[in-house]
């Protein structure tokens, strides 16, 4: 029993990044701190950060896996621009994670990992933790290892390594004091999880435990943080990352239609995991193919197409470069199909892991000749579950292929969602037509719409609508192929015509802030989180900046140039070297447009966003 | 299949677009033979559909009123598969050519005839490019002058029936355009197999490549250099059915009928469950002076890829139910918001309904680093760190030294390796009887003019007193390192271990007795 | 401890006896020296029509050749180690390699029931055998497991 009286802080928000090595179990530690918190009402945001390479020696930079949560009693949108506690389990994970810490912050060490062999590995000439060159940071010199040891030291099932690999709940208990976290959650976590080996559970909760006792023991963790709930809508909610909230929304989107959802793929990173998760789903219908490269996944996809399927492939950046004379076939046949792109680090094999938005230009143009396709794109984790529904309905209605970009740091990050009722989804109307649309009872398979001017969706199997689709150049209606100039023309105005019309029937684009003003900003992808904060944040010292997050990049919102037109001056965050604004300007080239890019790995930070504007007000 | 009584005629089968190939094209005999098997095959129309790549054969489902789609090149098969597995009733047929199927869509091809997806895959070999004009194709035989090849083409020839044996597909056969009769009955056989059929026609173009396979088609010559295939008969050729094929040892040869009786000759049989004999059958080639086989190499019944597939979904649908969306969102776990959360401190709040929250990264981290598997693989130790085996201290001089006061130490101390430092003590190089013997004797005249820089090794691959037993018997079975000098954290040599001490070691703590 | 390797049913034929040069009784220490350069060994075999005769060595070359140049060219019969001991191919591994041990030997010249060279016998020889018998935890390997890399390198 502790005779230190601890004092309690109320502080709105804490960024608290966790660093270790690859087998530290990171990750799981951070998971179980953000699922603590959501539990415990708090909004949360989190980025992990996995090390790049699948089995870095131990102790190496190379090896440094991290785990970011933003946890508070506001509504939060990014995992945090900064931590403010540094959790560093070896020097190596110091000094990589070093870097980004707060000045002042506060930083917990496992002293026992700070060995000559482990400084050197980590590329350090002397130890940090004595040379003075943590001066100006709170740090708490912890000797881990053998604390943790020392608690377990009545497990006789487990050598000392295997005792060693508790000391990330050691580390969890620990924050779990500070931060006023109950145990409860995360100890039933365990319990169910290690049931097989009931000496790692009693390990792993005496570990906890042991971290958490050491807290309230030890007169230098005597301030005890405070976060309150935060105020989110009720309902009932779920963490859940990109990729899986991706493939909730296409198994959702198939069910609406009626259809067995077709997922032809290639296993490439960061967009593998939404094969993994669909792979799971059989029994909704789900037939996944995982093809010997990407050409045969968006192959085999158009085939399921046409077979009347929702096909769908998935892929990042340098897949979707493999894929473009598919995508066309795709186009020229005018079948559904919805491409997935989540973006990485480019170009050419890049940064696997980092996160990057550089495939829009790629997403509209990538292809030969003209070649229009709607490109929608996804702004937060919970969000591409609707915005792969989007992209679903899309495709069946205009009778094209449609792309939707989503990128890394959407698809490994996570946040909670509001889970919605399934069935107040509504339906996706789609009609297989069963009888000749054309005189004396001909098929005419590219007889359009007159409202959508998509082309009928006829399958095989269907008496009497048999017909020849295919890749060459086409007369209108019939779809004989065609060389002639006219018809030529014709249909490739048909096309672009197509997809325009998306635009009567997709939302108008909604303003954050007021309609007009100086400055307004025009965002993208998944920079929603950093850009509206910033946004946020300028307006509540009452800056006229207004903020605009597009979703539908092909076509745009019918109302966009005229919001447009409403500011003076509007800048264009992107994690790349400027392509939203590339198409801005060749829309609606009369404004002054101001770029704001980055492409180092990382997403915007709120700061970042944030200083740009305040500069950009200033100047004005 | 439901029996249903179909009345089709070839005329149901014929499209409205004219047939564009050239006149005489060996496509135009493939085309009225399809039209004529279809109807009989006792399958409704609309189940019907071609898919091809582009070539010339390519066209060939705008020839056909069935559904169809004339897709990129090489990359039919694909189309072919995403739509069988949508659609397993459907009968799927893939028109391609040696260009389209062996070179761009060589990949595809292998796969698909892997998975044994029940398609029929018809390729319509004419050992050319015909429709960009002229170039030579991978079935073209060396020495081929194309316009892309005026000295003629280098490229040894793709051997397609080889190549499906070697990936195991589950029906392959050979036929003639010209041959009508044959190639109909090579195409009713491929669709009733139950799985991938693979078909190659010998087909002539005219234009590009005339005469290619005269020797297998034209009527005065075509007995003596093909022999057709029939299940459980022997192999006999010729016109008057004179010779036939023995197998002489593992080679198949041709022998006449006169001087060897006919119960000494191959059997074929189709059914063969490996592809042994379909090989053989496959290297039969005119170039090496046998006949080529015509007719079905192989038919066995393997899984049907498209079946499996249904039938895990159907075995998901037993075990766990016909999907629930509901369900699956709420398949991690939640908590509640509720609606008077207002005022209540963060630490006293209840979790929603006592479940606890995971994600897809804990189990990874789980079944990594508890799992039973991999903790009882051949794992070597790594408690046996260098220092157990208790190395000696090295021989340590300058590196200034000459070459002759090295050879000095290393004779009068009688040992093997001499660590060569700076000022400082940290390791520059060390010098063996092994440089003795490589470098210097016989090569050197005056050894202590000499310094042992020249001639002692620098990048010394040196390990620590912590590093693992395996790395030192990695250096010593791969490289044949005699001796392992160990340095300390800061590079200074602090021991040294021979290839004796090793082997001693292993010798008495790892042999079994 | 590491996995244990049974060497009781092997023979010494079954080893790795490959190190080592075979020249003729009469040729020069240099020419020997010049071959076994060639053929990367450190051991030669000297035998006389067949039969083995002596047994020359790199520490030979440091303790009797490098320091006295005359010796290059006498006959390599003059500086070798006459008549060595010797196994022969169907003994039994273990108890030749205890023997070795015993003699503090490093190299043993194999034979065939003939009294011909078959091959020499090393600790190169067990420690090839041991490697072997578990190649995924020996073979593979990195080259260098004190590399420090600069910093986190993509991947």
């Amino acid at each position: 029993m502790s005779e230190l009286k601890p004092i309690y802080k109320d502080v709105d928000s804490v960024v608290i990044r966790f660093a270790g090595d690859s087998g530290d179990g990171m990750q799981l530690t951070g998971t179980q701190f953000s699922s603590t918190s959501a539990v415990l009402g708090n909004d949360i945001s989190t980025f992990p950060d996995y090390p790049s390479e699948i089995r870095a020696p131990a102790g190496t930079l190379a090896g440094v896996s991290g785990f970011q949560v933003n946890f508070a009693s506001k509504h939060v949108l990014t995992p945090g621009d900064a931590p403010q506690v540094l959790v560093a389990m070896n020097p190596a994970a110091l000094k990589s994670a070093l870097p980004d810490l707060v000045p002042g912050g506060t930083i917990i060490v496992n002293t026992d990992s700070f060995t000559k062999n482990n400084l050197a590995k980590a590329g350090y000439d002397s130890n940090p933790l004595e040379d003075g060159s943590l001066e100006g940071y709170k740090v708490h010199k912890v000797p881990l290892t053998t604390m943790n040891r020392e608690a377990l030291k009545d497990i006789e099932d487990l050598t000392s390594k295997e005792k060693d690999r508790s000391q990330n709940f050691f580390a969890l208990g620990l924050t779990f004091w500070i931060y006023d976290r109950r145990l409860d959650t995360s100890l039933k976590w365990i319990e169910q999880k290690f049931a097989k080996k009931p000496a790692v559970a009693e390990a792993n909760k005496k570990a906890l435990f042991a971290g958490y006792h050491f807290g309230e023991n030890t007169e230098a963790f005597q301030v005890r943080y405070r976060i309150r709930r935060a105020h989110l809508e009720p309902g009932t909610y779920r963490r859940i990352t990109g990729n899986e909230a991706t493939a909730l929304g296409l198994v959702t989107a198939a069910q609406k239609m009626g259809k067995p959802l077709f997922y032809g793929t290639y296993p490439i990173t960061p967009a593998s995991d939404i094969l993994h998760y669909l792979s799971t789903y059989k029994n909704f219908d789900v037939r996944t193919f995982q093809a010997e490269d990407e050409i045969a996944g968006i192959g085999s996809t158009i085939g399921a197409s046409f077979g009347g399927a929702l096909a769908v492939t998935g892929t990042s950046g340098p897949g979707l470069a493999l894929k473009t004379e598919a995508a066309n076939l795709a186009l020229m046949l005018e079948l559904p199909i919805v491409i997935i792109d989540v973006q990485r680090g480019g170009p050419s094999t890049g940064m696997p892991t980092k996160t990057e938005q550089s495939d829009l230009l790629q997403a509209m143009y990538g292809r030969n000749g003209e070649s229009p396709i709607p490109v929608i794109a996804a702004q937060s984790s919970a969000d591409c579950f609707d915005t792969a529904i989007e992209a679903c309905r899309i495709a069946v209605r205009a009778m094209t292929p449609v792309i939707m970009l989503s990128d890394g740091y959407l698809g490994n990050g996570a946040e909670p969602w509001k889970i919605p009722d399934a069935d107040k989804i509504p339906p996706i109307e789609v009609k297989h037509p069963t009888e000749p649309n054309g005189e004396n009872g001909k098929f005419l398979p590219y007889k359009r719409d007159p409202e959508t001017m998509a082309r009928p969706w006829a399958i095989p199997g269907t008496p009497g609508l048999e017909h020849r689709i295919g890749g060459l150049g086409k007369q209108p209606e019939t779809g004989n192929v065609s060389y002639d100039p006219d018809d030529n023309q014709q249909m490739i105005n048909e096309r672009a015509e197509k997809v325009a019309r998306l635009a009567n029937w997709l939302p108008e684009q909604e303003v954050f802030g007021d309609e007009t003003g100086d400055l307004l900003v025009v965002s993208w992808g998944s920079t929603f989180g950093a850009t509206r904060s910033a946004v946020q944040s300028a307006r509540a010292e009452g800056k006229k900046v207004s903020h605009v997050h597009i979703r539908y990049i092909n076509p745009f919102p019918r109302n966009l140039g005229d919001i447009l037109n409403n500011f003076k001056r509007i800048l264009v965050p992107e994690m790349n070297m400027g392509q939203l604004v590339v198409l801005l300007r060749a829309k609606y080239g009369t404004h002054e447009f101001i770029q704001q890019n980055k492409v180092t790995g990382r997403p915007f930070t709120i700061k970042e966003v944030y200083e740009k504007i305040n500069s950009l007000l200033a100047e004005s | 299949m439901t029996e249903v009584t179909l009345n089709l005629t070839r005329k149901d089968f014929v499209s409205d677009q004219m047939v564009r190939w050239c006149p005489g094209c060996g496509d135009y005999a493939i085309l009225a033979q399809m039209q004529r098997v279809l109807p009989e095959l006792g399958i409704p129309k609309e189940d019907i559909v071609f898919i091809s790549g582009i070539g010339c054969s390519s066209r060939f489902p705008y020839y056909m009123d069935t559904y169809g789609i004339h897709s990129i090149h090489g990359r039919a098969p694909t189309l072919a598969s995403g739509l069988k597995l949508t659609n397993p009733n459907l009968q799927v047929w893939v028109i391609t050519g040696d260009g389209d199927g062996l070179s761009i869509g060589g990949n595809h091809l292998i796969h698909t005839l892997r998975r044994n997806i029940d398609l029929k895959i018809i390729l319509f070999n004419n050992r050319i490019y015909g429709l960009t004009k002229g170039q030579y194709s991978p079935t073209s035989l060396p020495g081929t002058k194309t316009k892309s090849s005026p000295m003629g083409s280098i490229d040894p020839a793709f051997n397609p029936t080889a190549v499906a044996v070697g990936v195991g597909a589950t029906f392959i056969a050979r036929t003639a355009a010209t041959d009508v009769k044959h190639m109909a009955e090579m195409f009713r056989r491929a669709a009733h197999h139950k799985g991938t059929s693979f078909v190659e026609v010998y087909q002539n173009c005219l234009i590009f490549n005339d005469g290619a396979w005269d020797y297998a088609t034209n009527p005065k010559t075509k007995h003596e250099n093909i022999i057709y295939l029939e299940d459980h008969k022997p192999l006999i050729f010729g016109k008057n059915k004179d010779k036939g094929i023995r197998l002489n040892g593992i080679h198949p040869e041709v022998v006449s009928l006169d001087e060897v009786d006919e119960s000494e000759l191959m059997v074929h049989y189709e059914d063969m469950p490996d592809g042994s004999l379909s090989y053989f059958l496959s290297q039969m080639r005119h170039e090496r002076g046998m006949p080529e086989p015509m007719g079905v190499f192989r038919c066995v019944d393997e899984p049907v890829y498209e079946e499996e597939v249904l039938q895990q979904i159907d075995l998901a649908i037993e075990q766990k139910g016909k999907g629930d969306l509901q369900q699956l969102f709420y398949q991690a776990d939640t908590w509640v918001v509720e609606d008077e959360s207002s005022g209540q401190n963060g630490s006293n709040g209840q979790g929603g309904n006592g479940s606890v929250p995971t994600l897809g990264v804990d189990e990874e981290y789980v079944g990594v680093v508890f799992n039973d598997e991999a903790s009882s693989e051949p794992y070597f130790s790594p408690t046996d760190t260098l220092s157990t085996l208790n190395p000696r201290q090295p021989l340590i001089a300058s590196q200034d030294i000459s070459l002759g006061e090295a050879i000095q130490k290393l004779h009068n101390l009688d040992v093997g390796l001499l660590a060569l430092v700076d000022d400082n003590g940290k390791l520059a190089g060390v010098f063996t009887e092994g440089d003795v013997l490589r470098k210097v004797a016989g090569n050197v005249t005056d050894l202590d003019a000499t310094p042992v820089k020249d001639f002692m090794t620098t990048n010394v691959t040196a390990l620590k007193e912590d590093d693992t037993l395996a790395q030192a018997i990695h250096l010593m079975s791969i490289h044949k390192f005699r001796h392992i000098l160990l340095v300390d954290d800061d590079n200074r040599p602090v021991g040294v271990l021979s290839s004796r001490r090793v082997a001693h070691y292993i010798q008495d703590n790892f042999a079994e007795n | 401890m590491g996995q244990k390797y049974d060497l009781q049913h092997e023979r010494v034929k079954h080893l790795d006896l490959t190190q080592y040069s075979q020249v003729e009784s009469g040729t020069t220490v240099g020419e020997t020296v010049n071959k076994m350069r060639a053929e990367h060994r450190n051991c030669a075999l000297v035998t006389q029509k067949g039969k083995l005769v002596g047994i020359f060595t790199d520490r030979d070359v440091l303790h009797k050749v490098v320091s006295s140049p005359d010796a290059w060219n006498k006959p390599v019969d003059e500086v070798m180690t006459p008549n060595p001991f010797t196994v022969t191919e169907d003994d039994k591994a273990e108890t030749a390699l205890l023997e070795m041990n015993k003699r503090h030997f490093r190299n043993v010249p194999v034979l065939d029931s003939n009294g011909h060279v078959v091959g020499n016998l090393t600790h190169y020889a067990l420690i090839k055998f041991y490697a072997d018998q578990f190649p995924e935890a020996l073979y593979n390997l990195p080259p260098n497991p004190n590399q420090i890399s600069d910093s986190r390198v993509g991947g």
